[in-house]
């Protein structure tokens, strides 16, 4: 329980259903790299929490009894502690994890994952990777080229390049990380490191959006 | 249009025409009526005295004087004047026919045109010729009045008068209006109708009352062209001749013109007439010129016998309560029917009883109450029009109205509809899905010495399916590529269950011919059911799943089924009914060595 870089590897496991909560520690207890910090029920518990043990990854629900998950994503993400965190999703439907992915987080968790699927997609996470489902990699497919078509000039840092287009329609036709880095002929890593790259334009883009709304709702002054 | 007002009219016109008589002659003014006479031409007095003159007494008619002759006559008249008069003077013939000029003491003072053939048509024009009193002395003065006629035409001289110019240029300027003026703006007139109603006819084919109109306005004018033409253009007989001929056509067109005004078809009646108008300007010019006009005048009975039939019609007409027109007409008929009967009667007893002819009168009078009635009609059918139009613009709204909201209410029932349909699939698929693994995960339950795997196992199917549906409610459930995609690590951690690996092989956009959501659902249910079967029985190591544009193929390595033999299987009998219902083939070969399922479309 006490292996040297384990002790960095702290989960903070925030879920309001006790089973899956108990579920999800107990993949985290079963893994040598991983070391459970709390689990939680709420929202003002986690907070807590997350201030007094300082976890690298926080899994969050996104429906808490007194909060959003949402809010506590975007409260990790703002902290500058480097901490990073994955939305806990039933589904991996783009509805859920796209919100999340916006408000910061880095990639979602399927909550009915097997014990290995779970250890192995936070040790990615850990590893400079994002977890992504063909649906989100579709559906951010599709925003990209929206705002893309919206965007007078395209801009290298809120539009996809041509290979991370290629990553994404490679995963929304199911292909894994490894038969991608083998059929484009780059690392594994490198593939993670793109994807987060695209999770950065789509918090960048948000930001510009809730900017732009922000202006036009009279909230900021223009420059 | 006041039926009163136009009678008032024509009494009036009746009675200035007739004053001439009555008027009082000025005080120096002299009435010439007795003299010498004599049958000559020349352009100078023939010599006097000669036993050739004869003596006359005014008026002379020739058709009575001289039967059947023609060409010029001299007449002579003694002037005993008490004191030399003064200023200026005037010889004024009221009526003479056809022309005539005069002569004071042998000096020429004045003509009304040519005298020799052809000579000027004067028969209805007062002449007046004015010169200077110096002429005349004191004593006995000559006065020669030189007569040009034609034979059996009425032609002759009529008392006359000579006089101080201001004695007498009033009643001249009175019948010169009355007689001539008048006829040359009756002419114009009626002229001007004639075309305007002409092109409306030649723009509205189909009403005729505009073309009878025409006619009858055509008809008038020739006739207004008698009374003031002093030089017709052919010669006098064939002039008379189309001038009569026109009264008849004009009486003729007035009664089909109001045929069509009252909306009354007579056919029959039409025919007869137009062979009268025809047939009797024919037989008079057959036989020959002598006694024209009194031919004329006795076939003009057979008009008087139309225009009181038309009259008639008119007042039968008039008598119902919409016959205000009709009433009108009748007035303006009447007075013009009346001037008619009275120039037929001066022409069949004579010419020379100081009566001038009215016809043109009467036809312009009918010309001016036809069309303030044509006009009047017209206003009323814009009227009518407008009114219509409205109404027609508030029905076309209300239609359009009307066919928008049943258009809104189909749109809504399609949505409606729609929303049914996409509801009902939805209630189906959880029934088939879902709520069948639910069932039999609650069986389980009951068995509570049973092992907790085939529960596990239900419960993740239903998770699984629930995961099907939700995947193909979305909007591109026709990308058959995505839904495989989101479907692969599902399938995966099924196969890593049993120790499987699973090779994905995805080339071209797979995209099935019907591309919605429920035939996306069946096709990936398919494929749920094939690989739970290969997890379930197959025992294989290794699982190759490949799709292209128009198929999907799984393969495995395990120990194979009978296909023909697994008729008990309920997965296989599953994946038949679904391709049934998708309409795509299904192939299922199996070996020892595997099996491989081909879906094809």
């Amino acid at each position: 329980m006490t292996n040297e870089p384990a002790a960095t590897n702290t989960v903070l496991i925030v879920e309001d259903d006790f089973a899956t909560r108990s579920r999800l520690a107990e993949a985290i207890n079963q893994s040598p790299q991983l070391q459970l910090a709390a689990a939680v029920g709420d929202f003002r518990s986690a907070c807590a929490a997350f201030d007094r043990l300082s976890p690298r990854v926080v899994l969050a629900d996104l429906g808490l009894p007194d909060g959003s998950g949402l809010d506590l994503i975007r409260k990790v993400h703002d902290s500058g502690t480097g901490a990073e965190s994955l939305v806990l999703s039933v589904f991996g439907d783009e509805t859920h994890v796209v919100a999340a992915l916006k408000a910061g987080a880095k990639g979602y968790l399927l909550k009915d994952s097997s014990f290995e699927a779970i250890a192995d997609n936070i040790m990615l996470l850990l590893d400079g990777g994002s977890p992504i489902t063909p649906k989100v990699a579709r559906f951010l497919l599709g925003q990209f080229r929206q705002w893309e078509a919206e965007m007078p000039q395209p801009e290298a840092a809120i539009s996809l390049s041509e290979r991370e287009r290629e990553i994404l329609g490679l995963i929304t036709k199911g292909y894994k990380r490894t038969e991608i880095s083998e059929m484009l002929a780059i690392s594994g890593n490198t593939v993670g490191t793109h994807i987060k790259r695209i999770y950065e334009k789509l918090s960048v883009h948000s930001n510009i959006e809730a900017a732009a709304q922000a202006v036009k709702l009279g909230l900021l002054n223009e420059r | 249009m006041s039926a009163r007002a136009i009678l008032f009219l024509m009494l009036a016109l009746c009675a200035l025409a007739g004053t001439d008589a009555a008027r009082a002659d000025g005080p120096d003014t002299i009435r010439i009526a007795s003299g010498w006479a004599r049958m000559a031409g020349g352009d100078a007095p023939p010599p006097f005295p000669d036993p050739a003159w004869q003596r006359i007494q005014l008026p002379d008619d020739w058709n009575d004087s001289h039967p059947g002759m023609g060409g010029q006559a001299w007449y002579r008249f003694d002037l005993d004047l008490a004191s030399a008069p003064a200023g200026l003077w005037a010889v004024y013939l009221q009526h003479v026919s056809m022309n005539a000029a005069a002569f004071v003491n042998g000096r020429p003072v004045g003509s009304g045109g040519r005298l020799g053939e052809p000579m000027a048509n004067n028969w209805n024009r007062p002449l007046y010729f004015e010169f200077p009193a110096e002429l005349l002395h004191p004593g006995r003065n000559t006065l020669d009045i030189r007569v040009a006629g034609y034979a059996n035409d009425g032609a002759g001289l009529r008392p006359f008068r000579i006089g101080p110019t201001e004695q007498l240029r009033g009643d001249y300027r009175t019948r010169f209006g009355l007689q001539i003026t008048s006829a040359i703006v009756t002419f114009t007139l009626l002229v001007g109708l004639a075309v305007l109603m002409l092109l409306l006819w030649l723009y509205r084919r189909h009403e005729t009352v505009y073309l009878a109109f025409a006619l009858s306005c055509m008809f008038s004018a020739i006739i207004a062209l008698y009374f003031f033409l002093p030089y017709p253009p052919v010669s006098h007989p064939v002039w008379t001749w189309i001038c009569h001929s026109a009264v008849g056509a004009y009486v003729y067109s007035v009664m089909l013109l109001l045929h069509r005004l009252v909306r009354i078809r007579r056919r029959m009646l039409e025919r007869i007439g137009l062979a009268a108008t025809v047939a009797g300007p024919l037989a008079i010019a057959l036989a020959g010129p002598e006694h024209m006009v009194f031919h004329f005048a006795l076939f003009d009975i057979v008009y008087v016998l139309m225009s009181i039939y038309v009259l008639v019609m008119l007042a039968r007409h008039g008598r119902g309560p919409g016959g205000t027109e009709a009433r009108a007409m009748l007035a303006a008929l009447t007075s013009s029917a009346l001037f008619g009967y009275h120039d037929l009667l001066v022409l069949l007893l004579s010419r020379q009883q100081n009566q001038p002819l009215l016809f043109f009168w009467g036809s312009a009078l009918f010309g001016l109450a036809i069309t303030l009635l044509l006009l009047h009609r017209f206003v009323r059918s814009l009227h009518e029009y407008e009114v219509l139009n409205a109404e027609l613009n508030s029905r076309v709204e209300e239609k359009s109205r009307k066919l928008e909201a049943s258009y809104r209410q189909l749109a809504q029932l399609e949505k409606e509809q729609a929303v049914f349909g996409e509801r009902e699939r939805i209630m189906r698929d959880l029934h088939d899905g879902l709520g069948g693994y639910l069932v039999s995960a609650l069986a389980y339950t009951d068995q509570p010495h049973e092992s907790l795997q085939p529960l596990r196992d239900t419960i993740r199917a239903a998770l699984n399916d629930l995961r099907l549906m939700i995947d193909s409610l979305d909007d591109s459930a026709a990308d058959i590529a995505g839904l495989l995609g989101a479907a692969r690590e599902r399938l995966e951690s099924s196969m890593c269950l049993c120790g499987a690996a699973l090779h994905w092989h995805i080339d071209n956009e797979p995209a099935l011919p019907r591309a919605d959501a429920s035939a996306s659902l069946h096709l990936m249910r398919m494929v749920q059911e094939i690989f739970t079967n290969i997890a379930r029985h197959s025992q294989a190591d290794e699982v190759r799943l490949r799709a292209g544009r128009d198929f999907i193929e799984i393969r495995d390595n395990g120990c194979g089924f009978d296909p023909a033999a697994a008729v008990g299987g309920r997965g296989l009998a599953n994946l038949r009914k679904r391709a049934d219902v998708l309409g795509i083939n299904l192939e299922i070969e199996s070996s020892g060595a595997g099996t491989r399922i081909l879906l094809a479309w």
